[in-house]
C-alpha cells in the first residue's frame, strides 16, 4: 500500500493551517480540514450571480427504457456551482457564467478584483505561494497574482485551435476542465474533450509557466478535477474510468477499474473513492478501490457522498449518515469477497453442497464483522455536499446546510438557503456554501447583512 | 382514500347485483368462511388454501397466498367486452404480477387476460389470439398505497385507469382469446409454467361483460369530465423563468391552468382566449432545473372539464441565460460578431437581438475597458465575450459560424476575406452601423455551400432514398470532418435510444430534432437553439413500420399531432396553422406527412394506431416476423393540401396504404396498398393480419391533382418484418424483409417490373434484418452489397460492416453508419476504406444526417447506460469547407 505524505502534499499549497487553498481542500480532494468552527453560525454575506452556473453538460437521460433503469446518474456534473477556495481573508471562485475568476473579501463579500478569461471557468482556482492557478474553456491554464489578480503567465498546449460554438458560448476544442493541480513546483492540468481527437496532459513550471512536459493522449477525455498522490496523478473521465499518470513524466500508468464519475477522493493511503461507478443504477454505489491491486475494497450501495479521515469513513446511505471503521470494513469485505469467489468456483464445478459450508460460514462471519465496523448512524437529509471540519461533518442539500457531530452523528446546527448546495469549504472560521443557483453563502460567527 | 369507482362504491354499500356485473368479490374479513369466499353475483367459490391473513380486517397476500376460483373457465368469461376493477395496495413490484386474471403465458402461446403490475407500473393485457397486447400505466406504482384500478376492453382498444384517470391505452382489435385450460386466479401470476405470488393487499374485484366508458369511470371516481381538445396543448418557454401553454377546445368557457412542482398542482393561472379561438396561459416565476406538472381546466363546479396531467422540465428550457421576460422570444438568436470594441453596434445588438455577441478588439486597453463595462452591466460572458486579437485577418473562431458580423465603421485592419470566412454560408450577414443606419455590402456574403443537401423527410427526401444529395464537400473519411459545434440538446432531451424515433430533419440551415414529446429547432452551423416546443403525447415510434410524423421545407416545419398537422414558422417557432385531416374519413389521426412542390400531403390512420410504447426491450422493435411491433401502420386515405393556401386539393381512398411505402418522386406519389377486405376491415391501422399481403397494388398518382396515373397488381415477397419502398426517376424499389431481403424494382413510368432478387440478412438482430436501403447515384446499398439500381446487379460486396442498430445513411461520396466497435463510421464509396469516431453513440435507428453542408449528429443515444458515450449533440463540418474560407 502506497503511503502518501499528506503533509508533503499540503506543504506546497497551504499558506495557513486554516485555509482551503484548492478544490476539496487538498490535492487528494479529501474535503477534510482541521479547521474547527464554533456553532451556531450566521449568514454573514451572500454573493448572488444574476446568471445560473452554465454547466458543461446537460443532465443524464431520464432512463434506460430498454433495461428498465430509471434515475440514471450524471457522471460529468463537475461544475454545478461556483466552488470556492479561500486563503486568509480572501475567497476565490471561477464562473461559468461570466468567464472570470473573482476574489472577494471574506469578511463582507465585497469584490477585491475580477480577472477575465476568454471562456467559462468551471472549477475554482488553486492558491499556491501567493498565486492562483486555473483553467478555462478557452483552452488556457493561467497563473494570477492572488492579491491583485494580475496575470503572471498563461499556457495552452496547442496553438491556433479555433474556438467553436457550444451552448451559446465559444470554447476551445481542447478546454481545460480538470482544474490546475499544483504540486512540487509544477502546475498539472489536462486540455481535452473529444475522445476521437488528441488530448494533452500538461505539467508547467508553476513559477514561470515554462513547459515541463506536454503529453499527447488519444482515446481519452480528461474532465473533472485532477487528484494527486506523491507520485501519481489521477484524471477522471466522466463516463469512463479514471486514468492514472506518473507525475514525473506524464506517462500513463493505467486506470482505476470499476470506477467513474467526477466525485473522486484519494485516501491518505491512496485508496480511490469514486461516485457513481456507473450510470446504470438509480442507486449510487460508492466504490473504494485500490489502484494497485485494481480491485474493489468496499462497495457501499445506496450512498451518494463519502469522505475518509484517517481510519474512518463517513457517508450517507439510504436516509442515514454513517460512520464506519474503514480498516475493519475493508478486512471484512475482503474476507467476504474471498468466500464468495470460492463459492462461485464451486458452483461452476457443480461441487456437492457440503463443500460450500465452510465458505458460507466464512461469508456469514465476514458479514458480522462488516456490521461491527459501524460506529454510528443517524437519519439526515440526503446531501449533495459533504466535508469534515475539525469535529464536525458539514452537509449541504436541497435548500439546507447543516452540521453534525462527527463522533455521534447528532445534528447540531442547520441553516436554510435557496438552491441545492454542491460546494462546501471551511477556512479561517468561515463556512462557504455554493449552490446551483449561482449563490455563495458565507457563514461565520459574525453577524452581517446579507448582500 | 380519494377515488372510488362506482362498482367499488357499491361494494362498500349493499353490493346490489348489476346486470352487467358477472363476478364481484368483497375480500374484507367478515366475508370469509374459513378458507373460502363467495362472489356476490353468482356465488362462485374461491379458495385460499393457505388460509387468508388480515391486517385490520383487510386481506393480505403474503407467503405465496393466492385465491383459486376453480369453477371459472374461459367459457364463463366475456370475449367481446370486459371491465375489470380492483382496489389493491401493492407491497412489492414483480416482473410478473397479477391481481386478477385467467391466463396462459407460455412462450409464444399467450391467451386470456390479466390485470396486474410489473416492477414499476400497473399492467393490463389481453390476448386476441396473437401475442399479448399490453398496456402499462403511465403512473408508477406507489407501494402500499390503496389504488383503484379499472381496465376495459371494448373490441377495439384496451385502456387502463388509475384512480379514475386514464393512464394508458392501446389498440386491441378483435375478441379475447382464452386458453383451453387455465386457473382463474386472484393474487398470483399463475399458469402452467409460472407462479409469481402477489405481495400486498386487496379489498375488492369486480368483473363486468361490458366496457365502461371513460366518462363513467371518471364520474364514478369523482373526477370532472375529461377535456377534449380541438387543438392539443403545447408549451413554449418564453424566458429563463416563464412559459406559455396554448390549446383549443370547442365552445367558449373560462379556462385556467393548474400547475406545480407536484401532481397536487398547487398553483393556478387564468387562461386567455385569443382571437384565433385558442386558449393561452402564461406560467411565470418558474424555477430552474425543475419538473412541473400541469393540466387545463374549463368551466367550474360540476360543469368543469379537465385534461390529463402533463409535465415539463425547466432543465429543457433552452432560452438564452440572459434573456429577460421583456425580450421577445422570437427575436433573432445566434452568434453576432462585432469588429472593434465600439459600444454602438453592441448596444444595438443587445436591444434588437437575443444573440450571443462576440467582440474582437486589437487594443488591450479598449478590450479591458469594454470587459469591465459589460461586467458592470452583468453582461460579460453570458451575453457578450470580448477577445483581444493581434490580427483581424486571423480571428480565433471557427469558420462558417457567425450569423452576423457588424462594426461601427470599417477599419483598415479589418479583413473582408476573414469576415467571409466566419459567416454562416448563405445565412450570415454583415452590417455596418454608421450615421445612415445599417447597410449590407454585397461583397460581404458567404455563398451557400456547394452541393449541400436537405434532409426534409424521414429518409432524406420524400422519395425515401436515405440520402439528401449532400456532398459534405467531398468528405469520405471521419478525418475529413471537424467538430464545428457541440452541446445541447443532451441526453435529458430524449426518450431513449431504442425506440426507433423519427429522424432529425435539416433544411435551409436549420436542424430539427425530436426528443421525448418535444422538439427543437437549431441553427445547423453553430448549434444555436432557435426555438423548442413541448407537445404532450405526440410521440411516434417504430419508424421501420410507419411513416414519420414530420417534414420540413425551406420556411416551415410540419408536424403531425394526433388529428392535425401543425405548421410552424421554421425560424421563430410560431405556429402558423393547425390543419385537420381532410376527406371523408372521420375520427382519424394524421398519419403520413410530406411536402413536395406546392403540396402538403397527408394520410389518415385510425386513432391510437401509432406505436408509442417505449418501455422495456420489446419497444426496441427489433423482432422478427410475428413479434411485437412488426405490424405495419397503414393509412385508409391519402390527401393533399395546397401548401400556400392550406386548402384541401385532393383525396384518395381505396385500400389500406402501407405507410413505409409512400414515396414521392418527379411530382408523383407512389405507394403500395392492399385492397383485401379483411385487411381493410381492421379496427386498427396497425395491421398484423396476413391478408395485408394479399390483393396488393402498386399505385402512382399525380401529386398535383391526385389523378391516378397507373396502378399495377403486385405480389412481392411479404414484408412481415419490414416493407419499404423508395422512388427515384430511374426505378421504384420495394424491399421486403421476412427471412431475407427481397428487392423488387419497377418502372416509374408504368409500374412494369424491372428486376428482382433476394439476399440473406447479414444478421437477424440489431437491425441486421430491417435495414433501410440507401440509394445514391443510381446505386443501392444494403449491407453487405451495393447494387446497380437499374439492373439489380451486385457492384460491390464490401459495404462497411454494420455493428449496431442505426441504419445506413448516404452522403454523395460515403456511407455513414454504426460500425466496428459500435463506433460511428464512414465508408468511402470509392476506396471502400472505413474510418470511425470513438464513443459517439447514435440512436437505434436514424439520428445522424448529412445535410446543410454538414454531418449533423443531434443527441440520440442517451439512455444507453453502458459505455462512455458523449451524450451530446454535435455538428461536424468538412475541413475542406472550413479551409475554403482560409481557416488557418
Amino acid at each position: 500500500m502506497r503511503i502518501v505524505s499528506a503533509m508533503l502534499l499540503l506543504a506546497s499549497l497551504t499558506g495557513r493551517a486554516g485555509d482551503w487553498p484548492t478544490f476539496g481542500h487538498d490535492n487528494r480532494r479529501s474535503h477534510v480540514t482541521d479547521e474547527s468552527l464554533t456553532f451556531p453560525l450566521n449568514n454573514s454575506w451572500a454573493y448572488k450571480s444574476a446568471v445560473l452556473p452554465q454547466t458543461a453538460w446537460t443532465g443524464p437521460a431520464r432512463w434506460d427504457a430498454y433495461a428498465k433503469n430509471e434515475g440514471l446518474q450524471s457522471m460529468r456534473n463537475f461544475d454545478p456551482a461556483f466552488f470556492v477556495t479561500s486563503v486568509g481573508d480572501a475567497v476565490f471562485f471561477g464562473s461559468s457564467a461570466d468567464h472570470a475568476v473573482h476574489s472577494l473579501d471574506a469578511n463582507n463579500g465585497n469584490e477585491n478584483w475580477v480577472s477575465f478569461a476568454d471562456g467559462a471557468v468551471r472549477l475554482p482556482p488553486t492558491w499556491a505561494g501567493g498565486r492562483l492557478y486555473f483553467g478555462a474553456d478557452d483552452g488556457f491554464a493561467r497563473c494570477l497574482d492572488a492579491k491583485s489578480g494580475d496575470e503572471i503567465w498563461k499556457f495552452r498546449p496547442i496553438e491556433n485551435a479555433k474556438l467553436i460554438p457550444s451552448n451559446g458560448k465559444l470554447m476551445s476544442p481542447f478546454p481545460v476542465r480538470t482544474g490546475v493541480l499544483v504540486d512540487g513546483g509544477s502546475a498539472f492540468f489536462g486540455a481535452s474533450l473529444f475522445p476521437w481527437d488528441k488530448s494533452y496532459l500538461c505539467a508547467i513550471d508553476a513559477k514561470t509557466g515554462a513547459k515541463h512536459f506536454v503529453n499527447e493522449q488519444t482515446g481519452v477525455t480528461l474532465q473533472g478535477i485532477f487528484l494527486a498522490s506523491t507520485e501519481r496523478l489521477y484524471a477522471p473521465q466522466g463516463r469512463s474510468v479514471p486514468l492514472i499518470f506518473a507525475k514525473s513524466s506524464g506517462s500513463k500508468l493505467g486506470d482505476v477499474p470499476g470506477t467513474g464519475g467526477v466525485y473522486c477522493i484519494l485516501t491518505e493511503d491512496e485508496q480511490f473513492i469514486a461516485i457513481p461507478n456507473n450510470q446504470k443504477s438509480s442507486e449510487n454505489t460508492v466504490k473504494l478501490a485500490s489502484p494497485d491491486s485494481r480491485e474493489a475494497i468496499l462497495n457501499i450501495p445506496g450512498a451518494n457522498r463519502m469522505i475518509a479521515a484517517g481510519q474512518y469513513l463517513y457517508f450517507h446511505q439510504k436516509g442515514k449518515l454513517k460512520a464506519i471503521d474503514r480498516a475493519v470494513a475493508s478486512a471484512a469485505q475482503s474476507k467476504m469477497t474471498a468466500a464468495q469467489k470460492k463459492m462461485t468456483a464451486l458452483k461452476k464445478a457443480k461441487a456437492p453442497a457440503k463443500l460450500f459450508e465452510p465458505f458460507q460460514k466464512a461469508e456469514a462471519a465476514a458479514r458480522l464483522e462488516l456490521k461491527a465496523a459501524d460506529l454510528w448512524s443517524s437519519f439526515q437529509p440526503v446531501p449533495s455536499a459533504l466535508i469534515l471540519a475539525g469535529d464536525h461533518l458539514i452537509l449541504g442539500g436541497d435548500g439546507v446546510v447543516f452540521a453534525v457531530d462527527k463522533n455521534t452523528g447528532e445534528q447540531i446546527w442547520k441553516a436554510d438557503l435557496s438552491g441545492r448546495v454542491y460546494g462546501l469549504a471551511v477556512a479561517n472560521g468561515r463556512l462557504f456554501a455554493s449552490t446551483d443557483r449561482g449563490h455563495i453563502f458565507c457563514f461565520s460567527e459574525a453577524t452581517g447583512s446579507v448582500r | 382514500m380519494k377515488f372510488l369507482s362506482s362498482v367499488l362504491i357499491c361494494l362498500c354499500a349493499a353490493f346490489p347485483a348489476n346486470s352487467e356485473e358477472i363476478l364481484k368479490w368483497d375480500f374484507s374479513e367478515p366475508e370469509w368462511k374459513g378458507n373460502e369466499i363467495r362472489d356476490l353475483v353468482s356465488g362462485t367459490v374461491g379458495k385460499c388454501q393457505a388460509g387468508p391473513v388480515f391486517e385490520d380486517g383487510e386481506l393480505v397476500f403474503s407467503d405465496k397466498r393466492f385465491i383459486d376460483v376453480p369453477d371459472i373457465s374461459g367459457e364463463n368469461l366475456p370475449t367481446d367486452a370486459l371491465t375489470v376493477s380492483a382496489r389493491a395496495a401493492i407491497r412489492k413490484g414483480e416482473k410478473w404480477g397479477n391481481i386478477v386474471g385467467y391466463l396462459q403465458d407460455n412462450g409464444s402461446y399467450e391467451r386470456g387476460w390479466s390485470l396486474g403490475y410489473d416492477g414499476s407500473n400497473f399492467v393490463f393485457w389481453i390476448s386476441n389470439g396473437g401475442p399479448r397486447i399490453v398496456v402499462n400505466s403511465k403512473r408508477p406504482i406507489r407501494l402500499d398505497e390503496w389504488t383503484d384500478l379499472t381496465a376495459t376492453f371494448d373490441g377495439e382498444k384496451i385502456r387502463l385507469y388509475v384512480n379514475g384517470a386514464l393512464s394508458g391505452q392501446r389498440a386491441a382489435p378483435g375478441k379475447i382469446a382464452y386458453p383451453e385450460q387455465a386457473e382463474f386466479t386472484i393474487g398470483a401470476y399463475r399458469d402452467d409454467d409460472e407462479f409469481f405470488p402477489m405481495e400486498g393487499k386487496l379489498l375488492a374485484v369486480v368483473i363486468s361483460d361490458s366496457a365502461m366508458s371513460e366518462v363513467e369511470i371518471r364520474e364514478a371516481a369523482g373526477l370532472p369530465v375529461p377535456l377534449e381538445f380541438s387543438i392539443r396543448p403545447s408549451l413554449q418557454f418564453l424566458s429563463t423563468s416563464s412559459a406559455v401553454i396554448n390549446w383549443a377546445v370547442t365552445g367558449e368557457s373560462e379556462s385556467r391552468v393548474l400547475f406545480g412542482k407536484t401532481e397536487k398542482l398547487e398553483q393556478s393561472t387564468s387562461g386567455k382566449r385569443l382571437d384565433s379561438g385558442e386558449s393561452s396561459a402564461l406560467l411565470e416565476n418558474l424555477e430552474p432545473q425543475q419538473v412541473y406538472f400541469y393540466r387545463m381546466v374549463h368551466g367550474s363546479g360540476k360543469a368543469a372539464k379537465e385534461s390529463s396531467v402533463y409535465e415539463f422540465n425547466t432543465a429543457l428550457n433552452f432560452s438564452p441565460p440572459f434573456q429577460s421576460s421583456e425580450v421577445d422570444p422570437t427575436e433573432e438568436r445566434g452568434f453576432a460578431v462585432v469588429l472593434g470594441a465600439d459600444w454602438k453596434p453592441i448596444e444595438r445588438l443587445l436591444k434588437e437581438t437575443a444573440s450571443a455577441i462576440v467582440v474582437f478588439e486589437s487594443d488591450a486597453e479598449k478590450t479591458n475597458l469594454l470587459r469591465k463595462k459589460l461586467y458592470g452591466k452583468g453582461l460579460h460572458g453570458s451575453r457578450v465575450t470580448v477577445f483581444q486579437v493581434e490580427d483581424f485577418a486571423n480571428l480565433p473562431i471557427t469558420s462558417c459560424m457567425a450569423d452576423q458580423v457588424v462594426c461601427d465603421s470599417w477599419r483598415d485592419e479589418f479583413s473582408i476575406s476573414e469576415v467571409k470566412r466566419i459567416l454562416v454560408p448563405g445565412r450570415g450577414r454583415t452590417y455596418f452601423f454608421d450615421n445612415a443606419g445599417k447597410k449590407t455590402p454585397d461583397d460581404f456574403v458567404r455563398p451557400e455551400t456547394k452541393d449541400s443537401g436537405s434532409w426534409s423527410h424521414q429518409y432524406g427526401t420524400a422519395g425515401n432514398s436515405t440520402t439528401s444529395g449532400e456532398a459534405l464537400s467531398g468528405s469520405t473519411s471521419t478525418d475529413d470532418l471537424k467538430v464545428q459545434w457541440f452541446g445541447r440538446p443532451g441526453a435529458d432531451f430524449g426518450l431513449d435510444r431504442q425506440s426507433r424515433m423519427p429522424a432529425p430533419l435539416a433544411v435551409n440551415g436549420r436542424l430539427f430534432h425530436q426528443g421525448m414529446d418535444r422538439l427543437v429547432a437549431m441553427n445547423s452551423a453553430n448549434g444555436t437553439v432557435l426555438w423548442s416546443v413541448e407537445i404532450p403525447e405526440f410521440q411516434r415510434l417504430n419508424m421501420p413500420r410507419d411513416a414519420s410524423n414530420w417534414c420540413a421545407d425551406e420556411d416551415h416545419l410540419f408536424v403531425a399531432v394526433h388529428e392535425r398537422a401543425w405548421v410552424f414558422d421554421a425560424e421563430t417557432g410560431e405556429r402558423k396553422a393547425a390543419i385537420k385531416t381532410t376527406g371523408e374519413m372521420e375520427n382519424r389521426n394524421w398519419g403520413y406527412i410530406a411536402r413536395d412542390g406546392d403540396r402538403l400531403i397527408g394520410s389518415t390512420i385510425k386513432k391510437a394506431s401509432s406505436y408509442t410504447g417505449y418501455w422495456t426491450s420489446k419497444m426496441w422493435f427489433d423482432g422478427k416476423a410475428g413479434s411485437h411491433g412488426t405490424a405495419p401502420v397503414c393509412s385508409d386515405s391519402l390527401f393533399a393540401y395546397d401548401s400556400e393556401t392550406l386548402s384541401p386539393v385532393w383525396n384518395y381512398k381505396k385500400g389500406v396504404v402501407l405507410n413505409p411505402t409512400i414515396s414521392i418522386s418527379d411530382s408523383r406519389i407512389y405507394f403500395v396498398e392492399s385492397r383485401n377486405e379483411i385487411a381493410k376491415s381492421s379496427l386498427t391501422s396497425q395491421i398484423s393480419a396476413p391478408e395485408l399481403w394479399k390483393d396488393q397494388f402498386l399505385v402512382a398518382l399525380d401529386l398535383k391533382d391526385g389523378t391516378k396515373l397507373w396502378e399495377r397488381p403486385i405480389d412481392t415477397e411479404d414484408g412481415t418484418v419490414t416493407f419499404y419502398m423508395q422512388a427515384t426517376p430511374e426505378a421504384i424499389l420495394i424491399t421486403a424483409s421476412n427471412t431475407a431481403y427481397h428487392f423488387a424494382a419497377f418502372d416509374p413510368a408504368d409500374g412494369k417490373p424491372l428486376w428482382k432478387r433476394s439476399n440473406p440478412w447479414p444478421a437477424d438482430h440489431h437491425s441486421g434484418h430491417i435495414q433501410h436501403p440507401v440509394i445514391v447515384d443510381g446505386m443501392i446499398y444494403l449491407q453487405p452489397n451495393g447494387y446497380d439500381l437499374k439492373s439489380g446487379k451486385i457492384t460491390t460486396k464490401n459495404v462497411g460492416e454494420r455493428s449496431g442498430c442505426h441504419t445506413y445513411v448516404g452522403a454523395r461520396d460515403a456511407l455513414i453508419y454504426r460500425g466496428a466497435g459500435r463506433r460511428v463510421a464512414m465508408w468511402n464509396r470509392e476506396t471502400e476504406a472505413v474510418s470511425t469516431w470513438d464513443r459517439l453513440r447514435p440512436s437505434c435507428w436514424l439520428s445522424f444526417i448529412p445535410a446543410n453542408g454538414m454531418l449533423l449528429v443531434p443527441e440520440g443515444g442517451g439512455g444507453c447506460s453502458c459505455g462512455g458515450w458523449m451524450e451530446t449533440s454535435i455538428g461536424f463540418a468538412p475541413l475542406k469547407l472550413l479551409q475554403q474560407g482560409g481557416e488557418k
